[in-house]
């Protein structure tokens, strides 16, 4: 099996697998068009099926990772390296359902399914490119695949040695103002269906967490948890009062000063370690005191295991 | 349910520093005392002591481990022999402890602390200073029942609770209740280690004590909180306004909840009441003094874990805090090499020939003493050192008063400092964790003290007035401290 860390994206970028100006308009004949492309390399694979498997996934968690530009994927057994596709469209592809604009770069990848770095390895030296590249019009441009092969493979050519926590973080969690109401933080939590959310300063910088286990906490008095069993108090109505104040309890005034936090080059295993070790379910990535984006542990699993 | 997390965090330079430093005070104690005449197992025993007593001051966190290699050393130079060392590790009291330990954990399970604290911070007309006052008499008499630790654990969760819904600083309110609590750990020989010891070594039983402790302790409970509400006046007055504005508004300080505390309160009164009848169950069986007081908690405790079978294990190895049980037991052997070796005599003589032999004139020297040594040193460390001095000294004259002025003035010379006592540590590690509060050594020294101070006078006072009835409730009760043969 080929190692991604040891993976040149001059190896992965091929010009016979990019097609510029898609014919396609919808989202499917793209795929399948881009999937034609690839016919040589994934013989032995049913095209049908792995159609069905990638709008599967689309279905369940649309990859439209940045304005203008999809990364579709698909984990196949028996595949023996990372394989790539692109295609570039002018007028854009119609992706989600008319639901988002037109994509004008579909990257669909191709990983080995015991190699779950691979697609996220990838996906990260993706996004520096792109950064650099910043208009993703300018890829559309591209009229030859050579063209579009020279301008991603500029600059440096291999992908992230390994997997930290830069690359499987949310870079644009929800978070809160500790100046935030408590009745803020309910309605954030409920709409967004969040578990932990980080609160932060005017400046940007971490001042803590606060999390549904809080908001329990709030209103539930510290004496009625040294109790084993608490089953036979029945009358109880704990959240009476804490409704009454919601407008004037302050995040700073209960949010919870320690939380876990990692800096953001640690490597993906640390982060498994402290999942399991520290009992947590978010990370902060922080560089000082400046929040760069949280990991959570049902996007970490996601992103190893499915994405 | 004991905090044995209080850490310090020492860098190497100044373990190896501070480690020098106790061998070479307990070296020089040994060779000053074969200079004064001792033989060498009498230097060395010591030597020994005083390094326990160092190890806690000096590395609380490894005061365990001084105490083992301790031992190691009295056992390898033929100080103490081995049946001496299981003698004096006076097991009796450690499974006492541990018993008690267990009911702890079972009483919380069950909702009785739950109940005590839902209970204060329900009561009708509260007020600023009912609440401290209540609160910190309820902490006192909770230490009586079960101990000083356990009582400030639970009674400054209260304090941090309803603090926190008033957005005050819970700092003076809780020193408030921990030299309350300090206090009220004298009442009874469950209060607080030294009690139990104390009671064993003495042959004072539980009825004893509520004779001549409790009461001295509810007149010294009284000046303390005095002194206290006194001291913190200005707080009080901030927390009565805060208090009357949050209940104009409608917002009460806890949810009004009906606890279930019948289990608790029973298994809490079965305990007291086999506690409280030992010594007529003794001579109705013709056991042993203090027999059945010490085994009755490890009997009540066998029964909670056959009621409650699921969290038998977790009683033990959770709720026992074996760390200190240890310290305890070894400590003991240490204290009791002193006397092994014929130390705690000469000791004596020292102690009788520099104050006299009135115990009019000891029981001050004795207060003093003790609640000095006990506000710098656990007291647990300093009693098992005095019991024999003590005990020594009873053979001469009549012993009683002797034993309550240490008792007096071990728990409340706990208050004179910020590390007096355990309860102290644990409720200062729980501000800083809560509030992130630092108390510095001279806040807490004004006004502990004060109230130390004070407190102390009131047993003075109170033991110069009942000694002669305390002379003839001993005679009549044929009472003698265990091994000697002096009737009053």
């Amino acid at each position: 099996m080929q190692n991604a860390k040891q993976v040149a994206f001059s190896g992965v970028f091929q010009t016979e697998n990019i097609i510029c100006n898609l014919k396609a308009p919808t989202r499917d004949e793209a795929l399948v068009e881009l999937l034609d492309l690839l016919a040589k390399d994934t013989a032995g694979f049913d095209p049908e099926t792995m159609l069905r498997d990638l709008v599967a996934r689309e279905a369940l968690a649309p990859t439209v990772v940045y304005p203008g530009i999809a990364v579709p994927h698909l984990r196949l057994a028996g595949l023996p390296r990372l394989l790539l596709a692109v295609g570039t469209s002018v007028a854009g592809v119609e992706f989600n359902g008319g639901r988002e604009a037109p994509v004008h770069a579909i990257f669909l990848i191709l990983t080995p399914q015991s190699d779950p770095n691979a697609y996220l390895q990838f996906l990260a030296g993706l996004s520096q490119k792109l950064v650099a590249i910043k208009d993703v019009r300018l890829l559309a441009g591209c009229t030859s695949p050579e063209e579009l092969c020279a301008m991603l493979t500029t600059g440096p050519d291999t992908f992230p040695p390994f997997l930290s926590a830069r690359h499987v973080m949310d870079p644009k969690p929800v978070t809160l103002l500790e100046s935030d109401h408590l009745g803020t933080a309910i309605d954030t939590f409920c709409e967004r269906q969040l578990h932990d959310i980080p609160v932060v300063d005017e400046q940007g910088d971490v001042r803590g967490v606060v999390s549904l286990e809080d908001l329990l906490r709030l209103s539930l008095p510290e004496h009625l948890l040294w109790m084993d069993d608490l089953t036979p108090i029945i009358q109880f109505e704990p959240f009476a009062d804490l409704l009454r104040k919601s407008r004037e309890t302050k995040l700073a005034d209960f949010m919870r000063e320690a939380f876990v936090r990692v800096s953001p080059d640690v490597p993906a295993i640390q982060l498994a370690k402290t999942f399991l070790l520290d009992r947590t379910r978010q990370i902060l990535v922080m560089e000082g005191r400046q929040l760069l984006g949280v990991v959570n542990l049902r996007g970490f699993i996601s992103k190893l295991f499915w994405a | 349910m004991h905090d044995g997390s209080v850490t310090n965090a020492m860098s190497t330079p100044v373990l190896v520093r501070r480690a020098l430093l106790l061998l070479v005070l307990a070296v020089a104690a040994g060779l000053a005392g074969g200079q004064s005449g001792f033989t060498v197992n009498q230097a060395i025993a010591a030597s020994v002591f005083l390094s326990t007593i160092l190890g806690t001051l000096l590395f609380w966190n490894l005061r365990l481990a001084i105490a083992f290699l301790g031992v190691a050393v009295l056992v390898l130079t033929h100080s103490l022999d081995l049946p001496s060392l299981v003698k004096a590790t006076s097991l009796p009291v450690i499974l006492f402890l541990a018993g008690m330990m267990v009911i702890v954990g079972a009483l919380r399970d069950t909702g009785f602390f739950t109940w005590v604290v839902q209970s204060i911070v329900a009561m009708p007309r509260i007020t600023g200073r009912k609440f401290i006052s209540v609160t910190a008499v309820a902490s006192a008499l909770l230490a009586c029942l079960v101990d000083e630790v356990t009582s400030i654990i639970f009674i400054s969760a209260l304090v941090f609770q309803v603090c926190e819904r008033l957005k005050l600083n819970p700092a003076p309110y809780l020193i408030t209740c921990v030299l309350c609590t300090n206090v009220g750990s004298a009442g009874t020989m469950m209060g607080n280690p030294v009690g139990i010891y104390i009671g064993s070594q003495a042959g004072l039983t539980f009825i004893d004590f509520i004779l001549w402790a409790f009461p001295v302790m509810l007149l010294a409970l009284a000046v303390t909180l005095g002194v206290t509400l006194l001291w913190y006046r200005r707080e009080l007055d901030i927390f009565d306004e805060r208090l009357a504005d949050r209940l104009g508004r409608n917002l009460s300080l806890v949810p009004d909840i009906k606890v279930p505390h019948r289990q608790g309160v029973a298994l809490l009164a079965v305990t007291l009441l086999a506690i409280a009848s030992h010594h007529q169950l003794e001579n109705l069986l013709g056991l042993e003094t203090n027999s059945v007081l010490l085994i009755t908690p490890l009997a009540c405790a066998g029964c909670v874990m056959i009621w409650r079978h699921r969290r038998a294990r977790f009683y033990i190895e959770r709720e026992v805090d074996w760390w200190t049980l240890l310290f305890f037991m070894l400590l003991f052997a240490v204290a009791g090499t002193l006397e092994h070796v014929g130390l705690t005599h000469k000791m004596a003589h020292g102690f009788m020939s520099a104050f006299g032999t009135s115990p009019g004139a000891l029981t001050p020297i004795i207060i003093s003493t003790t609640g000095a040594g006990s506000a710098f040193v656990d007291n647990v460390v300093f009693v098992a050192a005095f019991s024999p001095v003590i005990r020594a000294l009873s053979e001469t004259m009549f012993g009683m008063p002797l034993w309550w002025a240490m008792l007096f003035g071990a728990c409340f010379g706990g208050n004179i400092t910020l590390i007096g006592s355990t309860a102290n540590i644990v409720a200062l590690g729980l501000l800083e964790k809560h509030g992130h509060i630092h108390i510095t050594f001279w806040q807490w020294f004004k006004v502990g003290a004060l109230s130390a101070v004070a407190a102390g006078a009131v047993a003075w006072g109170a033991l110069h007035f009942t000694s002669p009835l305390m002379q003839r409730y001993a005679a009549a009760r044929n009472w003698q401290t265990p091994g000697n043969s002096q009737v009053p």
